[in-house]
């Protein structure tokens, strides 16, 4: 059975974009949907009666490795380096990540997608998940003696799409209509 | 035993609608039926002789996330799901423009808070539903010829601004019986 190619989502084969940009330096992505539940609990039985589901979260966290733009001449780097003021949010309207960190920015902020990819044997990707209307809620960073400098986030967003072909809808009404 | 669904109405699947329109953006809404009663007591007995109903009230109240008038327009990018372009405060509960003056039936909510208005305000209903699957609405409750009696608004550091109205109304009719008039007949006959 020789002939096989690579065909799970590993973090080599795995890439993540930002508002439709590539973050070629991201090390690692988690994300969590999490989807609270209450016991129906009454009296002269033991187990629950139901789970009831009443809210839907996501989040997760991304680790950057971080360059300055005296790293410009390296492959696969960006002009600018890849602070999140480099984050902009292409899809939208121009806004970037970075103003989600700034006070004085922070009025304007966007909110952005995040989407993970598995690359194929053949070219293209294939969407893995696509989590939408991000926030970063955390941004933290380490250096020392004989490290890089890694940038960790911390987001949350509204909805999770498990891949591109099967988005995930608003389970809400629309205020004031008849 | 699979194959349960979201069976019981929690909070999240549940929808109101006050003068007929949703309120997409409210947080929570309790009402109460007071019963009041008369427990006559007689000289020898220890216990009442009877427990007399004398009157029915409702009261509750609701609170709903605040966003400004034209909101969407003015703060630009894409606007949080569901959210209405003329924001939704009380004045924008019900018929606008030059619809709001045709309707003869509809309660106008913000009446009951404007002075100069108050002795043409009308009462409205409160409706609480169950959403089941297929976008079916099951009613659970109708609150019947309700009035604003209190409107409190809150803002903090770290909050969204909230507003909540308190209400009274005449009946509240629920999915498993209807509540009715009770003077039939005492005036004018």
């Amino acid at each position: 059975m020789a002939g096989k190619t690579p065909s799970f989502i590993t973090g080599a084969t795995a890439k993540i974009k930002i508002g439709a940009l590539t973050m070629a330096y991201a090390q690692d992505v988690s994300y969590n949907t999490t989807v609270t539940t209450i016991p129906i609990e009454t009296m002269g039985r033991y187990e629950v009666v139901s789970n009831e589901p009443v809210a839907y979260f996501v989040d997760g966290t991304l680790s950057i490795i971080r360059y300055t733009k005296e790293a410009s001449a390296m492959n696969g780097t960006a002009a600018n380096g890849n602070s999140v003021e480099q984050m902009a949010n292409t899809t939208g309207s121009g806004g970037v990540a970075g103003a989600g960190f700034d006070p004085a920015r922070m009025i304007a902020s966007e909110t952005f997608d995040l989407e993970i990819f598995q690359k194929l044997a053949s070219t293209g990707t294939e969407s893995v998940g696509k989590l939408r209307d991000c926030r970063f809620t955390r941004k933290g960073g380490a250096i020392n003696k004989r490290g890089i400098l890694v940038e960790q986030f911390s987001f949350n967003a509204i909805l999770m799409d498990n891949d591109s072909a099967v988005q995930v809808g608003h389970s809400g009404d629309t205020d004031l209509a008849a | 035993m699979a194959g349960m669904k979201p069976f019981f109405l929690t909070g999240a699947n549940a929808k109101i609608k006050v003068n007929n329109v949703t309120l997409a953006y409210c947080t929570n809404l309790s009402y109460s039926i007071t019963v009041n009663h008369a427990s006559p007591k007689v000289l020898g007995m220890f216990e009442p002789t009877s427990i007399e109903p004398l009157g029915y009230t409702v009261t509750g109240s609701f609170t709903v996330i605040r966003y400004i008038a034209d909101a969407k327009d003015r703060i630009g990018g894409v606007a949080p799901h569901g959210a209405n372009e003329a924001g939704n405060g009380i004045g924008k509960w019900g018929k606008q423009g030059l619809l709001q003056g045709l309707s003869t039936s509809e309660g106008k909510t913000y009446d009951n808070l404007n002075p100069a208005k108050m002795d043409k305000a009308i009462g409205f209903t409160i409706d609480i539903y169950q959403k089941l699957p297929g976008a079916v609405l099951q009613s659970v409750a109708k609150i019947r010829e309700a009035r604003i009696t209190k409107a409190d608004f809150n803002i903090g550091k770290g909050t969204a601004a909230t507003q909540t109205f308190q209400f009274t109304a005449l009946y509240v009719d629920e999915d498993s019986f209807l509540a009715d008039f009770s003077g039939q007949g005492q005036q004018w006959t």
